[in-house]
């Protein structure tokens, strides 16, 4: 492999099944879906709509890592299935919002394909890089909040963001019903604050920066 | 214990306590990239790494760190022990 990543905006509808069969791949092997049923569509079917963009990151041509942003809309955001009351007061206050979702990455095809003293860097560099773009793409559009659904797991990453948890911990009927957080990301703060050259995590400056 | 004994089992014991390993499943030859389930967890143990050896961590330079040996030889380096 020349390990040839690359990153974009998906507009091909045939790109965006395959991003589909790679989203229920990692959720069944997280256990959030069974392989029995047809929970796989069920949780990837907001994919096709227009208000959400789906990103991804390609390695020599394959797709190895997506994320998705669902701007809000009168249809809602897929969380508001179950945080609509933790969202509705951010909507009141005015605030542009828009929930990062389906954030995976192929680690079984990197770990077969990719030479072990290569993985972390390109493992990385496709996580920071999905992210750095999504980040992008909410501010040029003008966006004032991120939100997410995360598994409790991985709080200390999103809240070493800079991300708030809102609400209670609840479970998620369409993942298996695991565990889930809400949490907010005030991206403008934080652009801003990487402005002022104040963004204290090493994560957080490669992320805002230019 | 020698000072790099001590770097060893700090180091040992920030991926022990990020990843919720247990300590016997580290060793200096381990892959980070066999230790953690997906790629949040690589930055986890990043950000943990962050917060225990200070700002003076570089990104482009500790994402390259492939096994736990590397990790404790940029440790030393930074806390200038003798690796």
């Amino acid at each position: 492999m020349q390990n040839n990543l690359n990153f974009k905006l998906n507009s091909d509808p045939e790109e965006l099944k395959i991003v589909s069969k790679l989203i229920t791949q990692v959720y069944q092997g997280e256990g959030y879906i069974s392989s029995d049923s047809d929970s796989g569509s069920k949780i990837t079917e907001f994919l096709g709509n227009p208000d959400t963009k789906t990103f991804v990151a390609t390695l020599d041509d394959k797709i190895v890592g997506t994320v998705s942003l669902a701007v809000d809309s009168s249809d809602g955001l897929p969380m508001d299935v179950i945080f609509r009351e933790e969202l509705n007061p951010v909507r009141q206050a005015g605030k542009s919002i828009a929930e990062v979702c389906q954030f995976v990455v192929d680690k079984d095809f990197l770990k077969d394909n990719i030479d072990k003293a290569d993985l972390s860097v390109i493992e990385s560099n496709i996580t920071l890089g999905l992210l750095k773009h999504v980040i992008m793409y909410g501010l040029e559009v003008d966006l004032d909040l991120f939100v997410f659904t995360i598994n409790p797991k991985h709080r200390i990453f999103y809240e070493s963001l800079g991300a708030l948890q809102v609400g209670e911990e609840k479970v998620y009927p369409s993942v298996n019903n695991a565990p889930a957080l809400a949490y907010i990301l005030d991206i403008k703060a934080l652009q801003e604050q990487a402005k002022k050259g104040e963004l204290t995590h090493m994560l957080l400056r490669k992320l805002f920066s230019t | 214990m020698s000072n790099l004994d001590k770097l060893t089992a700090e180091v040992v014991d920030v991926i022990s306590d990020t990843l919720k390993l247990a300590k016997e499943k580290i060793t200096n030859d381990t892959n980070i990239a066999d230790l953690t389930a997906d790629s949040i967890q690589l930055f986890e143990l990043l950000i943990a790494f962050e917060k225990h050896y200070g700002s003076a961590l570089a990104y482009d330079e500790v994402v390259r760190l492939n096994t736990v040996g590397d990790i404790i030889n940029y440790a030393a380096k930074l806390q200038s022990v003798p690796a």
